[in-house]
């Protein structure tokens, strides 16, 4: 049985004529990594919000259905999402920074965030919490957990936020556009260090991205959306080495490349 | 003109508001067909009759008629009001985004003066002012204005450091446009909704501060007919005639809400529009 | 590189103040050359330097020391409308299309605004004169009475490039001009910057964190890291030819949609310093797999390895001559 299934679901935002996503459909099995990539306004983000019942006011699945071990996501009731999201499938965000509270420390809203999801106390909560970012290399966990998410590098910040999705060693990873707004030498790291998770936890991931080369670095199967459709979906090198829609050749001879086109 | 009358009808509130401060402004203008009888012409003989016939409002102490005053009383408050009001907000925000523009010392003396300013009690202030150069209404104008520019100045100021760095600014500078230029074509449109919401709600408050100097005597001098002056005047009568305050009164009450709701009002139009 | 020197940078070094008494440091004596009708690539991390590097060249900011010396003049040491005639020399795009212009300007006020400045124009020429910019940039003439909010970020940018052609400068700027779009776009923007530089003879400086990008476009590309020019080599060199450990440490890190997917991507550990407490000697001698000891004591300076080719790095000391 497949980890998750999309089976051709359609997302519109309010009553707009035009879908953000028009029959989309994927299925991944455990341990495995789907990159999406497309361009601003492809529908990749709606994918994995939808799959995480995190979509915008508005906008809702109108056709299809999302399942994830076999049951169906598109009908949960808060408490189930409750039980789901964080444990089971948890999500990452382009600066992970922006999603914890600027004023307070970074050690403070871990502990909360893992007692949420699961009965402990404050002392152990903060020991799992050190011990999660010392297992994603960072240095001092400690010194970290006393810090307030400004005083961290952009870095630093996206690896807490793996750590706190990782804690409960999730079954499925969402991650959109994981490594954007890092320095290239950071993204390489953090890409590693998705690799490494995948190979210790078995960890599925769905990397929502819009940089063609780290997409299929990662990727097992690789998926290209534009307008919010599926124009290519294959293995990664079926994708990369026949790509079969214009959309993606395009797309491969535009990336900056050192063996690529010169412009002068 | 199609534009104009949609912003009116998707603002009810603001219309409204609009409508009773112009009704207001329109009985200062037409201050003599609305008034009864002349506001100064004494009739000792008629001296503090309660409001009826022939004295809607009644009369005061020196037998003149109140109704008459309170609605001459317009025309002493709404000028001194808006020329205080028009004038503090024309010196502070241009000292406010010179000092925030230039910056260095030019941001350092005119602030600094701001700072003096608002140490001063401004009832203290205006009292001194009185004191030095004589109770008038012009003298009241003088001392309010003086300590409540500051406001101005230093929000204009904020808004200008904001802006300063802004891509767009820089870039302005990059394609060689004039300093006065970007002050007038970048500055001051960016400081203006923010201030001109600040100016209409100050409207009331500078009314209420300039009737309260005159009712403390360093403002309107007799005879003329100015709300603040007819309440100190009528302070004594108020056991027996209290018609000579509360006539004054209402009107400050009235022209003081009015002024503050539309002042309101405007700032939730402005600020919509800078949403979209 | 023979061509004829249009820009020199001399020493430029650039502090800032910083809480508790420190200077930060953006820019440590950097000495670079703009060659005419040739495009300077920058490439560095964020913290690098290079924004503040390039807002000395437009005179936005001035250098705490050092000269910027164009037309024979140093002119960091100009003002007022000295300044302002320059200008026109050299001008700038931006890299985020949504500050770059004035929220309330149609493109036809903003294209036009630096001819206008300088008189070039009457005001009753203002739409021809909007017309034929934008038509330079490839874009619909009917959009000069649009607002910039109400386009794509590649019809922003070109709009951008359109203002700062608008006065025909010798040089011009882009700050991660490209950074924001799609790749598509970005193509196809940087496929104009080309075509212009051919046909006017436009010096481009080129900042931007893509060292693939820049490599491909650039004829000389210097890399900086923590405020410090590291490396300084040609465009089509820095594949073959990258000697400084920090230049090669990028390049390992770049994800190509042409990479062997199997072997695993290189990278090096840690992260930089702040560029509040940049160490002494050598800035990279942290992240380094070759620091030695005299790394940790010597800032390391640009020497000449090869013609047009300049690196700062211990690791060369005595094969090449000290540079200024």
């Amino acid at each position: 049985m497949s980890l998750l299934e999309i089976k051709d679901i359609t997302v519109n935002y309010g009553k707009s004529a035009k879908p953000s996503v028009e029959h989309f459909s994927l299925s991944m099995k455990e341990g495995e990594i789907v990159s999406i990539v497309g361009e601003s306004g492809s529908g990749k983000t709606t994918v994995i919000r939808s799959v995480l019942g995190l979509l915008p006011r508005g906008g809702r699945v109108e056709q299809g259905d999302i399942l994830f071990q076999g049951k169906s996501l598109l009908n949960l009731k808060k408490e189930e999402w409750k039980s789901l999201r964080g444990s089971d499938i948890s999500m990452i965000f382009q600066d992970s920074g922006a999603m914890i509270n600027p004023i307070r420390r970074v050690g403070d809203q871990f502990v909360e965030y893992i007692r949420t999801h699961q009965k402990m106390g404050k002392k152990e909560a903060r020991q799992r919490g050190a011990e999660m970012l010392t297992r994603m290399h960072l240095p001092n966990a400690d010194n970290i957990m006393k810090s307030y998410p400004f005083q961290l590098s952009g870095g630093m910040r996206q690896r807490v936020g793996i750590a706190m999705a990782m804690t409960f060693q999730p079954k499925l990873l969402l991650a959109d556009e994981p490594t954007s707004a890092l320095d290239v030498t950071i993204q390489a790291q953090i890409v590693r260090q998705f690799m490494e998770l995948r190979k210790l936890y078995h960890t599925s991931m769905i990397v929502v991205t819009h940089n063609i080369g780290v997409a299929a670095y990662m990727a097992d199967q690789l998926i290209v959306m534009q307008q919010g459709k599926i124009v290519d979906a294959g293995t990664r090198e079926d994708v990369m080495n026949h790509p079969k829609s214009d959309y993606t050749r395009n797309l491969l001879a535009c990336v900056p490349d050192m063996e690529g086109k010169r412009y002068v | 003109m199609e534009k104009k009358r949609n912003i009116f009808l998707k603002n009810k509130k603001f219309t409204v508001y609009l409508i009773l401060a112009l009704g207001i402004i329109l009985v200062a203008v037409f201050a003599p067909l609305i008034a009864t009888q002349d506001p100064g012409a004494a009739v000792l003989t008629d001296a503090l009759k309660a409001p009826g016939d022939g004295y809607i409002f009644g009369t005061d102490k020196l037998g003149r008629d109140l109704f008459s005053r309170v609605i001459y009383g317009t025309r002493a408050s709404l000028p001194a009001t808006f020329a205080l009001v028009g004038s503090i907000f024309l010196v502070g925000s241009v000292l406010g985004i010179v000092a925030g523009y230039f910056g260095g010392w030019v941001d350092a003396v005119i602030m600094r003066i701001a700072d003096m300013m608002v140490a001063f009690p401004g009832m203290v202030l205006a009292i001194a002012v009185a004191g030095i150069l004589g109770p008038s209404i012009i003298n009241a104008v003088i001392a309010v204005g003086l300590v409540s520019w500051t406001k101005y100045a230093r929000m204009a100021r904020s808004l200008v450091l904001k802006i300063k760095h802004e891509d767009y600014v820089e870039a302005a500078r990059v394609t060689g446009s004039k300093t006065g230029r970007i002050l007038c074509r970048y500055m001051l449109p960016s400081v203006l909704p923010t201030l001109i919401i600040t100016a209409s709600t100050d409207i009331g408050g500078m009314m209420l501060e300039l009737a309260g100097l005159s009712f403390l005597g360093f403002g309107a001098r007799p005879p003329i007919p100015e709300w603040g002056l007819m309440l100190s005047e009528g302070r004594s009568y108020m056991q027996n005639a209290p018609w000579v305050m509360i006539f004054p009164g209402l009107a400050i009450l009235i022209v003081v809400t009015v002024f503050n709701l539309l002042g309101d009002s405007l700032r939730d139009v402005l600020d919509s529009r800078e949403d979209s | 590189m023979s061509d004829k020197i249009l820009l020199t940078a001399e020493h430029i070094t650039k502090e800032f103040p910083a809480s508790q008494g420190r200077t930060l440091t953006a820019c440590n004596d950097i000495n670079l050359n703009l060659y005419q009708g040739k495009t300077l690539g920058i490439v560095g991390e964020s913290g690098s330097g290079k924004s503040t590097f390039v807002k000395m060249i437009v005179n936005i900011l001035k250098p705490t020391q050092g000269r910027i010396l164009y037309e024979g003049q140093d002119i960091t040491k100009l003002k007022g409308e000295k300044l302002r005639q320059l200008r026109p020399k050299i001008q700038m795009v931006f890299q985020d299309t949504g500050t770059a212009f004035h929220p309330k300007m149609k493109v036809v006020d903003i294209v036009t605004e630096p001819l206008l400045n300088f008189g070039r124009i009457r005001r009753s020429e203002k739409a021809e004169k909007a017309r034929e910019l934008l038509r330079m940039v490839e874009l619909p003439e009917s959009y000069a009475d649009r607002y910039p909010h109400s386009m794509s970020g590649g019809q922003r940018q070109r709009v951008g490039i359109a203002r700062a052609l608008a006065l025909e400068p010798e040089i011009i700027v882009c700050d991660e001009a490209t950074s924001a779009l799609d790749v598509s776009v970005q193509d196809r923007i940087i496929e104009l910057l080309v075509r212009l530089q051919r046909e006017k003879g436009i010096s481009f400086i080129f900042i931007c964190h893509d060292v693939a990008l820049v490599q491909s476009l650039a004829h000389q590309v210097a890399v900086m890291y923590l405020g410090n020019v590291v490396e300084v080599l040609p465009g089509n060199e820095v594949r073959t030819n990258a000697q400084h450990p920090y230049t090669k440490a990028l390049l390992g890190a770049i994800f190509s949609t042409r990479m062997d997917f199997t072997k695993e991507i290189k990278s090096i550990e840690s992260e930089a310093p702040s560029p509040l407490d940049v160490p002494e000697g050598c800035p990279f001698q942290n992240r380094c797999g070759q620091c030695m000891e005299i790394c940790r004591q010597q800032r390391p300076q640009l020497m000449k390895i090869a013609e047009g080719h300049q690196v700062a790095c211990h690791l060369f000391h005595g094969s090449g001559e000290i540079c200024l």
